[in-house]
């Protein structure tokens, strides 16, 4: 089948026309953009404006690669989502820092020019086709045009005195127009819609390094969930197994030791029973902390009820709030509870405070679990001081989180650690 | 004593079993998982059960979970909760309602053999068996309500001993104390918590709910 009747063929067609539509719109926006941030710019509004103007170019990308995506069948992946900071500040530097929304902005640009070469050529082509095709019928209402020797001619002059006119100009047209319509135009609309395609793909899809990244972080997200689903498997190991042996043996001990107790047996060989059950329990009570503190069996409920036990054991009046919908990940939940637990120990320990506040709620439309722990202590800590706090921020960078902290000196200390919900 | 015992560690299941029926007590059942306890509670009404915390199928509280629906279909039988780590949100669910006929240890409790079958038979017998561990976070800093708050360290030592089920005689004997002092520090306790004189024991009662429903 001869291209011109191809589906893909109309379909690029089509996408011509509807670039031809957008891309004005494009384009006044993208010089919107540069000419507002660029004369705001000192001006901490004109900074946050250019933010929000380069993250919603974001748009502009997601309507291109829909339109190249459903006419071109040019599948464009789309770019890694924003990841925007907490607060204003963190607002403007992760708008300005948008890669994907600069590049949206430059595809903009861009295809405002390729856009209008692209569909006029490809418009031009299939008009003068079609022109050509028919020209045997409309020529009879040409004007009548008068040559050099005075003679009339119905027809398009081509060069001094020539008019093509009767029927082998008909036919030759007729070639003309089929040699446009069905082999200059399909492959020039198809070429350039291709083009078109690749521009967005190049413009509007991840680049390389973000692709990159991307890998590495599925990798990486896998591995922490893995460590954690590991650590958990231990644990349970360590209950069902040792746990639950040690318990036999201190209970079997004990029982000897009660059915001997008024029997008429050495003292030493009492004693020796009671050492030996004391030990067990030693074993016990050791292997508890131990296994608490590789991961508490009691976060599998729910990091509020681990908490609400936390809170419970902690040194200091402690007031929780929790206001999390929904359960977060294990491996997020784990990372909550250490944390929470090293900042009130911390908190207990060095801020000569009297009350710690514990809140745990959602932050940028749910995208974000923040947890803060403030105390009305004496402040200055020091973030780099101690391998506690910076376990803790390594702990958090390894899911993309971060620990900020506030603590001048005189207090009071809040210390806020942001994990993403995905 | 008429016992069921729902243990998931087949080990223990075993143990406590010999360890019981070898001081003349009757196990009925002993199972590994809550379901079929409470279903064989249906047919055999023990007098008490003993029931691990942590068992199949999601390895988190299943032993309250089935505590409180045993407490609700059968109060007249005492439920017994093992468990490995101590839990303030399990506690304050399991002693939030009618918290006579309770208990909630630590499993390592078991070792010390006399005072385990004491729990049993004060569990059976409608008392309430806290595990000192228990009373210790429910008394943490952060739950203290504020009558609690004003207890001198002896009042709270008084009053943590009567949580955990005591006779005036155990807790003289726990704290070295004569029964007249004993006496003196519980009155002082009634009256930081505001408990009108209305019959001995059932302030006493009361006292040691205050605090439970406050954690």
């Amino acid at each position: 089948m001869p291209a011109f009747f191809k589906r893909t063929t109309w379909r690029a067609f089509a996408y011509h026309w509807a670039m031809l539509l957008l891309v004005p719109f494009g384009f006044t926006y993208a010089i919107l953009t540069i000419s507002l941030g660029a004369s705001l710019l000192v001006t901490i509004v004109g900074l946050s404006v250019a933010a929000a103007m380069v993250m919603g170019a974001r748009s502009w990308g997601r309507l291109q690669r829909a339109l190249a995506g459903s006419l071109l069948e040019q599948h464009v992946e789309a770019p890694p989502r924003l990841v925007r900071r907490p607060g204003f500040m963190g607002f403007i530097r992760s708008g300005l820092g948008d890669a994907s929304g600069w590049r949206a902005l430059a595809h903009m640009l861009v295809s405002f020019a390729t856009t209008l070469v692209a569909s006029l050529l490809s418009i031009t082509f299939l008009v003068t086709g079609l022109g050509c095709l028919t020209y045997w019928y409309w020529v009879q209402w040409l004007p009548l045009q008068q040559a050099t020797d005075g003679s009339w001619h119905r027809g398009t002059s081509i060069g001094s005195n020539i008019y093509a006119e009767g029927p082998t100009w008909n036919l030759v047209y007729v070639a003309v127009g089929l040699l446009f319509t069905f082999l200059l135009w399909p492959a020039i609309n198809n070429g350039l819609a291709r083009l078109q395609g690749m521009l967005a793909a190049g413009l509007l899809g991840p680049t390389e390094a973000q692709l990159r990244v991307k890998s590495v972080e599925e990798r990486r997200k896998h591995t922490v969930q893995d460590a954690d689903a590991r650590l958990a498997q231990i644990e349970r190991d360590l209950h069902d197994g040792t746990q639950a042996q040690l318990v036999a043996i201190a209970m079997k001990l004990g029982d000897a030791r009660d059915r001997l107790a008024d029997k008429d047996i050495e003292e030493n060989i009492k004693s020796l029973l009671t050492s030996a059950q004391g030990t067990a329990s030693d074993a016990l009570s050791d292997l508890r902390s131990l296994a608490s503190g590789i991961r508490p069996a009691v976060i599998n409920d729910g990091l509020d009820t681990a908490l609400e036990s936390l809170v419970a054991a902690a040194p200091m009046p402690v007031s929780l709030t929790y206001s999390l919908a929904s359960r977060p990940g294990p491996a997020i939940e784990a990372i909550a509870y250490f944390c929470a637990a090293e900042l009130l120990n911390n908190a207990a320990k060095h801020s000569s405070g009297t009350r710690i506040t514990l809140k745990v709620a959602t932050a940028n439309h749910g995208k974000l679990l923040v947890l803060s722990v403030l105390d009305d202590g004496i402040g200055g800590v020091d973030p780099t001081a101690g391998s506690g706090i910076t376990g803790l921020k390594a702990r958090a960078a390894n899911v993309d989180g971060t620990l900020d902290i506030s603590s001048p000196r005189g207090g009071p200390t809040e210390i806020t650690l942001s994990l993403p919900l995905s | 004593m008429r016992i069921s015992i729902a243990e998931d560690s087949a080990l223990l299941r075993a143990g406590l079993t010999e360890l019981l029926t070898g001081r003349g007590h009757q196990v009925l059942t002993a199972v590994d998982n809550a379901d079929d306890l409470l279903a064989s509670v249906e047919m055999q009404a023990p007098d008490v059960v003993i029931m691990d915390n942590r068992m199949p199928p999601t390895h988190t509280n299943e032993g309250i979970q089935a505590a409180l629906v045993l407490r609700r279909t059968h109060p007249d039988v005492g439920v017994l909760v093992l468990s490995q780590y101590v839990e303030t949100r399990y506690a304050s669910a399991l002693f939030g309602g009618t918290p006579s006929g309770t208990g909630y240890l630590l499993k390592d409790r078991v070792a010390d053999v006399a005072t385990f079958i004491q729990a049993l038979v004060r569990i059976a017998a409608g008392e309430t068996v806290l595990d000192p561990e228990v009373v210790r976070q429910l008394m943490s800093v952060s739950n203290r309500p504020a009558g609690l708050q004003r207890l001198t360290p002896r009042e709270q030592s008084v009053i943590e001993l009567m949580a955990q089920g005591r006779t005036n005689a155990g807790i003289c004997a726990e704290l070295f104390l004569s029964a007249g002092a004993v006496e003196k520090n519980i009155t002082a306790i009634f009256s930081k918590l505001g408990l009108e004189p209305s019959g001995g024991d059932h302030r006493r009662v009361l006292a040691v709910l205050k605090y439970l429903e406050h954690a």
